[in-house]
């Protein structure tokens, strides 16, 4: 296996300050558009669409002014849809890095987090490369997570940790899942060893750190059930070490940054550029 | 990363012996790491065991000190390594007769020998120390002056027939060769390689693994040899597994890991006799001027140029007549103690071989355990002698030349030679830059699990990684695996599948407490995030496949160690 690249990718940074809902959707419509996804106008927003994928894979995103207009809200859907909906509304500078097949925004320096409270400043989706032993068996899987939806609580997401906790949603072969708090669904695979005691990191020899696909896991039918690896995230590396939030390193071709915070190990890198 | 094969040209070897005794065990796995191409460098079938005796005296010897005479009765066989040899003998003097017979020794020519001990025996005594019971039998404890320690274990006593006395000595850290092989591995394109040591001591089968030059020799593993009991190996040019079918005790793997191509230390192809020593890279060194390298296992070959053999000693009245075999070359820097491997020499073919070294000048130097059984017939020419590049193994500061050549600070060579060596290089940008110039590890049954019982660890292990060395039990630097996967649960793919991936192996840096750190993977082997019965076969990636860790539970049952055993047709 090797880290799945979509060719594309579209880095866009913004101020969100007005507070106003619309500028923001108008914000994160024009950074996927510009990353390869197709955007209609629909109701309060846009319907956004990704690209498909090799695999024959897509996802749409609904996405509307919520909460009394001071939100975006997104709903994720592609034959089957979200059982509910994403909601950003955080003040700040804001950072959406895009491919076609999938999206990471979230505010530039921080992270959210029950702790943090607040209102929401992350969502992030996609559809995951499929390998081709899966390629027959898979009819429609995608993934969202989010720091927040309508009345729950702030949490966390991937910008935190490769086992976010927080809200999410998925599907796979029409069947949408979700979850709330406290259910790590979905999630990035990490690489292990025995757990005692506990490898506090993975390092080459020479100092160098592991890095490693990112597989993701999430409940075949349900937050409940056993988690399954429908494929891969694109354009996405772990890297078992700590880095600085939002720190950028140059490797294989491409502009990376660092999308968790201080203390993630591993850390998710997602190519800039 | 993806998974290490062996290379397409090399052998894989999947069988099965069923083994009678530990001198049928050693017998058997040399035999099966012969049909992989490792090479046996000493050692014999069944029966012959290569018995490594230096020279003595005779039974009937005596001794005389004024009035006294002593009267040699036998030696004994030391079963033990650590202990001395011992030689048993009747005196007409008083009770301090062995006192008197060890300072005769001393002082009377005994060629390379001292007493180091002297006292009573008991007759059950048997471990070559003085005893402490009723005096029964006068005995002294003999040591070699002249050789260095010696880490294989070149001189334990052939049993006393009481026609002739043969004295020795062997040290703590000794591989006793009562009985035993010195096989080596091939050299991977990581120029790495290992020997496997297996012998016997007492009744029991031992297995230790050595660095390519043996300067580390690992504790020794003692995999069971009941009768009957079936063996199953599965073995490359760089590794070995065995394993007992349908249990998880005696279960040995060793051998050499693949290295990354990063982590690949880098190849010495030249060594000038220049003070300092000039060292040239195969390719470009990266090295600035200041920073230390480390270099382990360089070798140096010269050509031989001719073999002598002739009696140790004269006398016409030793029974077993000790032969002293020199070999000369135009010049060397080997040194005693030293294992050096002879090839190619014809007539004399008794000097082919892996030997321990002696009497060593400019240009020649004697095979110190070589007697008559090996000297044949005259040196008819040719030859090569490969050993350890002593004056370049070591820890230096360097002085850059240009791309491809340094110089070793403080370094003194006399004579090139041929050298396969690598070097580990500090303090490169995002990393310490540090590579593997030797790597090697043995796992097996023993206080806890090994890689039979858990695809995570080896709680009982031996590593040696550049130039440090270690041997111990389970603790954070112990052999282990790192892999995908989360607590919970085996790891599989959408369809039910378990995700398949390479199992990279992390040992401790600075000795078995030390924080472990990726160093490589083992060859022809795959982690399976799923638990199988036994010795499970399946076919994926063009290979034939088998699992190696046995019936688990728990959490060991969230994965699996395959090796492969054969490319499918």
């Amino acid at each position: 296996m090797s880290i799945p690249l979509s060719g594309i990718n579209f880095t866009t940074d913004f101020t969100f300050a007005s507070g106003v809902g619309a500028d923001l959707i108008t914000e994160f419509n024009t950074a996927l558009v510009a990353a390869g996804w197709s955007s209609v106008a629909a109701g309060s927003g846009f319907d956004l669409t990704s690209g498909t994928t090799p695999q024959g894979l897509s996802v749409v995103i609904e996405v509307r002014q919520a909460v009394a207009n001071t939100h975006l809200g997104a709903t994720f859907k592609d034959a089957s849809t979200s059982p509910f909906e994403f909601i950003v509304g955080r003040l700040g500078d804001y950072r959406v890095v895009a491919s076609p097949f999938q999206f990471f925004m979230y505010i530039l320096g921080r992270a959210d987090s029950t702790a943090a409270g607040g209102l929401p400043g992350e969502l992030m989706g996609g559809v995951p490369f499929i390998p081709s032993f899966l390629a027959g068996s898979t009819s429609e899987t995608w993934w969202a997570r989010g720091s927040g939806r309508s009345g729950s609580l702030i949490t966390n997401t991937f910008r935190t940790t490769v086992v976010a906790t927080g809200q999410a949603a998925w599907c796979f072969n029409g069947q949408v899942a979700e979850a709330a708090l406290n259910s790590q669904n979905p999630v990035l695979i990490p690489p292990r060893s025995v757990a005692q005691p506990t490898l506090t990191e993975f390092v080459w020899y020479d100092g160098s750190v592991l890095d490693s696909e990112a597989l993701i896991a999430y409940g075949k039918t349900s937050a409940a059930s056993s988690r399954r690896v429908p494929g891969l995230l694109w354009d996405t590396v772990l890297i078992w070490d700590e880095f600085t939030i939002d720190d950028e390193q140059t490797f294989g071709g491409y502009t990376w940054t660092n999308l968790t915070i201080d203390t993630a190990i591993p850390s998710i890198w997602i190519i800039k550029s | 990363m993806a998974i290490r094969y062996i290379p397409g040209t090399e052998f894989r070897n999947d069988g099965q012996f069923v083994v009678s005794d530990a001198t049928d065990f050693c017998t058997e796995l040399q035999g099966q790491l012969i049909t992989v191409q490792w090479d046996t460098l000493s050692g014999t079938r069944s029966g012959a065991y290569l018995r490594k005796t230096l020279f003595g005296i005779q039974q009937n010897t005596t001794i005389t000190i004024g009035a006294n005479v002593y009267y040699i009765q036998g030696s004994i066989p030391n079963p033990n390594p650590g202990a001395w040899a011992t030689v048993i003998f009747a005196g007409t003097d008083s009770a301090t007769t062995y006192i008197n017979l060890g300072q005769a020794v001393n002082s009377n020519g005994f060629e390379s020998f001292r007493c180091v001990q002297a006292g009573y025996m008991t007759t059950t005594t048997t471990d070559g120390g003085p005893g402490t019971g009723s005096p029964s039998i006068n005995g002294i404890d003999i040591e070699s002056i002249s050789l260095s320690p010696d880490s294989n274990g070149t001189s334990l006593l052939p049993a006393a027939d009481n026609a002739t006395m043969w004295f020795g000595y062997s040290t703590a850290s000794a591989i006793t060769d009562a009985g035993g092989y010195r096989m080596r591995s091939k050299l991977t394109s990581e120029y790495q390689r290992c020997r496997a040591l297996m012998y016997v001591a007492g009744t029991t089968a031992q297995v230790k693994i050595t660095s390519g030059d043996e300067s580390y020799t690992s504790a020794a593993f003692a995999p069971s040899t009941t009768n009957g009991l079936i063996y199953r190996q599965i073995s490359n040019p760089y590794q070995f597994y065995l394993l007992t079918p349908g249990a998880t005790s005696s279960f040995l793997f060793g051998g050499t890991p693949a290295l990354p191509d990063f982590l690949k230390g880098q190849r010495i192809t030249g060594c000038t006799n220049e003070s300092p020593i000039r060292i040239t890279t195969e390719s470009a060194h990266g090295l600035t001027t200041g920073e230390q390298v480390s270099i382990t296992d360089a070798e140096e070959t010269y050509g031989i140029t001719s073999v002598d053999s002739a009696p140790l000693y004269g006398s016409p009245l030793v029974l077993i007549r000790p032969f002293r075999i020199q070999v000369v070359t135009a010049g060397h820097e080997f040194t005693v103690g030293q294992v050096v491997s002879v090839s190619g020499v014809t007539g004399a073919t008794g000097a082919n071989g892996d030997w321990k070294i002696r009497e060593v000048d400019a240009t020649s130097f004697v095979l110190r355990d070589a007697h008559n059984d090996f000297a044949t017939a005259p040196y008819a020419g040719a030859g090569v002698v490969q050993g350890t590049r002593n004056c370049t193994n070591g820890l230096w500061t360097v002085t850059v030349i240009d791309d491809l050549n340094f110089t070793l600070d403080t370094s003194d060579g006399t004579n090139a030679g041929s050298y396969v060596a690598n070097t580990g290089i500090a303090g490169k940008n995002n990393n310490d830059g540090r590579r593997i110039s030797r790597c090697l590890f043995m796992t097996g049954t023993g206080s806890g699990n090994s890689f039979r019982t858990s695809m995570y660890h080896a709680q009982t292990g031996a590593y040696a990684l550049n130039a440090s060395n270690y041997t111990g039990g389970d603790n954070i630097g112990s052999p282990r695996t790192v892999f995908p996967g989360i607590l919970g649960g085996p790891l599989l793919w959408s369809d039910d599948c378990a995700v398949l991936c390479e199992p990279y192996l992390t040992l401790g840096i600075n000795g078995i407490a030390s924080q472990a750190r990726l160093i490589g993977q083992p060859w022809d082997c795959a982690l399976i995030t799923q638990d199988y019965t036994d010795e499970s076969t399946a076919v994926f990636d063009g290979y034939n496949w088998v699992k190696v860790t046995g019936t688990t539970s728990g959490s060991l049952q969230w994965g699996s160690l395959w090796v492969a055993i054969s490319v499918v047709p």
